[in-house]
């Protein structure tokens, strides 16, 4: 533009970098925010925001490594892996950013989302990750900048991890697929593949049941649950589950009764609901409405957004959910 | 050098203000330029309070001080303006009319030249928590009917209340804590407004909502100005029990009154009570004595009980009241203590002219003259009130709401809520309709009616609130739950406002997909799809790609990228077409996909051993149509191990004449050259010619012709396709 001229034309342009932050609570005085079940309103409790940081791009998945100086792993839609230090200072809580790499994307196209991050069980001393360049990463705690091992592309679309045992990792895809591999060796070494015959929609959760190795469990965007037992490949261990009526976000073992699944969806609901009751024969032909006798489900009346993530203290026993309306669900179980 | 355009974030955003230009609420918003606004002149188009047109005024303005604004366009300037429509957003420039080699006097370009401003009415963060709570208690409301089940919609309804007042303690406390000036300026602004939602809120819900009809309004009222008004400084009522001679006390009697005038009838008899008992003076003791008396009986909710003969012990009341306002003793408490009688004898004259505002006043002549008045005869009452403390010109925003409350004026309730808040307006009007208090055949309604207004005023209120929240993309999910919920034009604006919003994340583009899913918005649906797919196709990742175009119904798009699949197939043999075609469902049905899928089956086929199949399903692509002419030569060049098999004989005398012609009209076709290239590369000889490439076919042909031979002497039998049969065996 010269003197003279004046502006002719502008343009919006798509900012993509979402700046996020990460924050600390305290949830030391169950007072104030509350989760109903059956639209009773009995439990409250009062989080209170005790340290942030900023986090570059949305944070897609999040892990904790236990120690003296917890330390916060998260994957972020920027394809990056982030360590975050946590500690107190002169009784301040702090979080700081020690270290973050960017692990995932697409040769010459630029970034892919890190979909999904797990830390390697009892050694805590690996970081397997995957994202939406359908590639499985393994890092070091120690030394976030250098890849261990990179897979080669796995399917279309790595949406989420779990560690099997500390020497093999199992891995969901969007197809709808579980691939298992053996962490001595990633890029050679894929186990086996096993696809429920019936259901291919995008497996979007993975989690390992805490005590049988061979059992791992699936959430789908169809509101779908599987059980799987990788020692029979061929379908889930389960009937359909049809847990929820929208996608499903996170699902776990009840850490103190692995009978028991924890979950939470899009619909808005956490549900606790008994796998083992749905053990019979596997049937096919899924029902469009929930399972409603094997499950029980939670909301709060306040909420009729996503629930995105969920946690369970097995020591105070209590049911943490983190939800699009910004607030944090709360129950004791 | 070309100078930079500055990026400026204005202030302006903030500064809607009114113009008189059109008064309907259901105006359009507009942007105007004024040049030459103060702050004065904004205050008094402010004070207009007609704003059903936002003005928007630039700081700092790109028109020069002392330049008029017919010399500033002749200067070849003018404005112009780009709307973001995912964020509600304005960008505004100084812009020529005309190019600059058209303009024949050399122009003066200066930095208000090069200004471009950005205008967005901003939601705080603080907010969001509220905004995306109270939807939730919307969603759940509006689908329920007031009069059917009623405990279960008060339920979710009274939630309205209880996140107003959640958020307004959140901002008291915020507002204690230390804080950088800005931050305590946009807490006190955003207190304001909360405080005025909660005080309309309650007032509207006392009014029009209520469903305890037996409690009547002039309770209701003495409890929502207790609650909402603060004109009471209880640290007074403190000050006073601590002093000694509390009589003599010179805010003793003030107290006293504004303590009545309110209805407080607990703290004004312990205060009396308290007096009492330190009193020495044995005449003012008597007279209080015999005032306190009175005042126990002051009416209550409790007093009030659905007995029938409420007003009866009111009259009663009332009585002894007028008998003690006359007895001399009373002279001993002084001129104020008669005042205090006055009040409760329910003297209007009186009562105006110690109460402070006029919703004191009205509280108190409710309470004191017609205690059991219902709320359709507030009027007469009301109109003394204002007549006496408000001017037009005093009058605010807030009072105009709260007297069409009292007035029991819905639409003129609506009418100066929508100048108050979006949300606000949006929220009542919800209640309202679902209460039946907005009728369409309403006269004042008829605006609408006579411009053909196709919707109702309920569904406006919700689309502008939804409209309002469009600056921030993260409130996605409640601005299209709210458009959904706003009638067909409602549904009409969320089906193009959805396909702008920013997709971010994977899963956030699952989220918005999902909801179009859900809510049978099929034309977003597919827009948002072909965005998607056009990522996923930049990425490489072109099973995903054409899982999105086929949902999007590009047809072309997916024949490309399926040729693109299959091109990366034949040149690098690398790519697993049955794990790359694995997302895409079985029942989706294209032929491009099908095609591909049946070409991967037969790989597999073969790779398992079972040629049978493999040669069935090769035959089956070639005679079916289903494979795009330009791949029969490579698929007859697949055929090759099949022909050459010598356990059996793969293709019967049908198939290998079928195939025999497909591969005359490929090599016979004028279009030879382009059927012929994508046959693979020797790796001797990286460029190959026609003729080369025709060479290769002459072995298939070589073949088919001995396998004709073959099959005329050792017919396969006929199996069923996918069956275990692998063909007849060869006897020699």
């Amino acid at each position: 533009m010269s003197d003279g001229q004046k502006l002719n034309y502008i343009l919006w342009h798509q900012h993509d970098i979402q700046e996020d932050t990460i924050a600390i609570w305290s949830c030391s005085n169950p007072r104030q925010f509350e989760i109903t079940k059956a639209e009773d309103v009995k439990l409250k409790f009062d989080p209170i925001q005790l340290a942030e940081a900023p986090h570059r791009g949305e944070v897609l998945d999040m892990r904790v490594i236990e120690g003296r100086h917890p330390i916060l792993v998260t994957a972020s839609s920027m394809g990056e892996i982030s360590l975050y230090k946590t500690s107190v200072e002169g009784g301040k809580p702090s979080i700081d950013r020690v270290a973050t790499h960017r692990h995932h994307g697409f040769p010459d196209l630029g970034i892919a989302e890190a979909t999904s991050i797990a830390i390697r069980p009892q050694a805590l001393n690996e970081i397997a990750s995957v994202g939406e360049d359908s590639r499985l990463v393994l890092t070091g705690v120690n030394n976030i900048q250098k890849t261990l091992q990179r897979s080669g592309r796995i399917g279309t679309g790595l949406s989420a991890v779990c560690w099997r045992s500390s020497s093999s990792l199992a891995v969901a895809t969007k197809t709808g697929q579980l691939r298992l591999f053996d962490r001595r060796n990633i890029v050679k070494s894929m186990i086996r593949t096993i696809q429920d015959p019936y259901q291919r929609d995008l497996l979007t959760c993975i989690t390992q049941h805490p005590t049988e190795v061979h059992k791992l469990a699936t959430g789908n965007e169809d509101g779908v649950i599987s059980i799987w037992d990788v020692r029979n490949i061929s379908k889930p261990e389960t009937k359909v589950i049809r847990a929820h009526n929208s996608i499903i976000w996170e699902v776990k073992f009840h850490p103190n009764q692995p009978d028991k699944l924890i979950s939470c969806s899009q619909d808005g609901t956490l549900a606790t609901l008994n796998w083992k009751q749905a053990m019979d024969d596997y049937v096919s032909d899924a029902t469009s409405t929930r399972d409603e006798h094997i499950a029980t489900y939670w909301s709060s009346i306040r909420n009729v957004l996503s629930v995105n993530s969920i946690d369970y203290h097995n020591r105070a026993n209590v049911l943490l959910a983190g939800s699009d309306s910004g607030g944090i669900l709360h129950s004791v179980q | 050098m070309a100078a930079l355009p500055l990026i400026q974030p204005s202030n302006s955003a903030a500064r809607f203000s009114a113009s008189a230009a059109k008064r309907s609420i259901f105006s359009a918003p507009t942007v105007d330029i004024n040049d030459e606004s103060t702050e004065q002149d904004l205050l008094k188009e402010q004070e207009m309070g007609h704003s059903s047109v936002l003005t928007l005024h630039l700081d700092p303005s790109p028109i020069g001080k002392g330049v008029s604004v017919g010399s500033w366009t002749k200067n070849n300037r003018t404005i112009g303006a780009t709307f973001r429509p995912c964020t509600n957003e304005i960008a505004v420039y100084v812009a020529g009319k005309k190019a600059a080699e058209e303009f024949p006097i050399k122009q003066q370009s200066s930095i208000k030249d090069n200004t471009v401003f950005l205008c967005q009415a901003s939601i705080p963060e603080s907010r969001i928590p509220f905004i995306n709570q109270t939807f939730g208690v919307f969603l759940n409301t509006t689908t329920k009917d007031p009069y059917h089940l009623p405990e279960v919609y008060r339920r979710h309804y009274e939630q309205y209340y209880e996140v107003i007042q959640r958020y307004l303690l959140q901002l008291y406390e915020q507002s204690k804590n230390e804080m950088a000036i800005v931050d305590a300026t946009a807490n006190a602004q955003e207190l304001e407004l909360v405080e005025g939602f909660s005080s309309i809120w309650k007032l509207s819900e006392s009014v029009f909502l209520t469903t305890d009809d037996k409690k009547p309004i002039a309770f209701m009222f003495s409890e929502w100005l207790a609650a909402h008004d603060a004109g009471l400084d209880l640290e007074v009522g403190k000050t006073i029990l601590a002093s000694t001679e509390r009589t003599l006390h010179p805010h003793f009697w003030p107290y006293i009154h504004q303590c009545l005038l309110r209805g407080m009838r607990e703290s004004v008899v312990f205060i009396v009570e308290q007096t009492l008992n330190d009193e020495t003076d044995d005449k003012v003791a008597d007279a209080l004595e015999g005032f306190l008396k009175v005042l126990q009986g002051i009416p209550s909710s409790e007093s009030f009980v659905p007995d029938g003969k409420s007003l009866e012990r009111h009259k009663k009341w009332q009585e002894d009241c007028e008998e003690f306002s006359k007895v001399p003793q009373l002279s001993h408490l002084g001129e104020d203590g008669k005042k205090a009688m006055a009040i409760l004898t329910g003297n209007v004259e009186i009562i105006l002219d110690l109460a402070a505002s006029w919703e004191e006043a009205f509280s108190a002549i409710l309470l004191y003259t017609n205690p059991d008045c219902s709320r359709y005869d507030l009027l007469p009452m009301l109109k003394i009130c204002i007549a006496s403390y408000l001017q037009d010109s005093e009058e605010t925003l807030l009072d105009r709401i709260k007297i069409a409350i009292l007035e029991m004026d819905a639409i003129k309730t609506l009418r100066h809520c929508g100048n108050f808040h979006p949300w606000l307006v949006a929220h009542l009007a919800d209640v309202f309709q679902q209460y039946g208090y907005l009728d369409m055949s309403d006269l004042r309604l008829q605006d609408i009616a006579s411009i053909g207004w196709d919707t109702n005023i309920r569904d406006f209120f919700i689309m502008n609130h939804a409209q309002s929240l469009m600056s921030n993309p993260n409130l996605w999910e409640a601005i299209s739950g709210y458009l959904l919920n706003s009638g067909h034009i409602g549904k009409a604006m969320l089906s193009e406002w959805i396909c702008h919003v920013p997709l971010g994340s994977s899963r956030k583009a699952h989220k918005v997909l999902r909801f179009c899913k859900d809510n049978n918005l099929n034309d977003s649906l597919r827009s948002i799809n072909r965005v998607m797919a056009v990522e996923e196709e930049r990425r490489g990742q072109y099973a995903l790609a054409i899982q999105h175009f086929i949902a999007s119904r590009d047809n072309d798009r997916v024949a490309k990228l399926t040729d693109n699949l299959m091109v990366s197939y034949l040149q690098s043999g690398g790519l697993d077409l049955e794990d790359a075609l694995a997302s895409i469902p079985d029942h989706t049905s294209n032929d491009h996909v099908e095609f591909l899928r049946s070409y991967a089956k037969f790989h597999q086929d073969y790779k398992n051993g079972d040629v049978r199949n493999a040669g069935r399903k090769l035959v089956d692509l070639l005679t079916s149509s289903r494979a795009p002419k330009k791949y029969w030569a490579v698929i007859l060049l697949d055929a090759l191990p099949l022909l050459e098999n010598k356990q059996m004989v793969v293709f019967d005398t049908k198939d290998t004449y079928e195939m025999m012609r497909c591969l005359e009209e490929v090599v016979g076709s004028q279009h030879k050259a382009e059927y012929l290239q994508p046959l693979p590369k020797n790796a001797s000889s990286p460029t190959l010619t026609v003729e080369m490439r025709e060479q290769q076919l002459n072995v298939v042909r070589l073949l088919l012709v001995r396998n004709l031979a073959r099959s005329l002497v050792h017919a396969p039998r006929v199996a069923p396709l996918d069956s275990d049969a692998n063909g007849t065996m060869m006897t020699d």
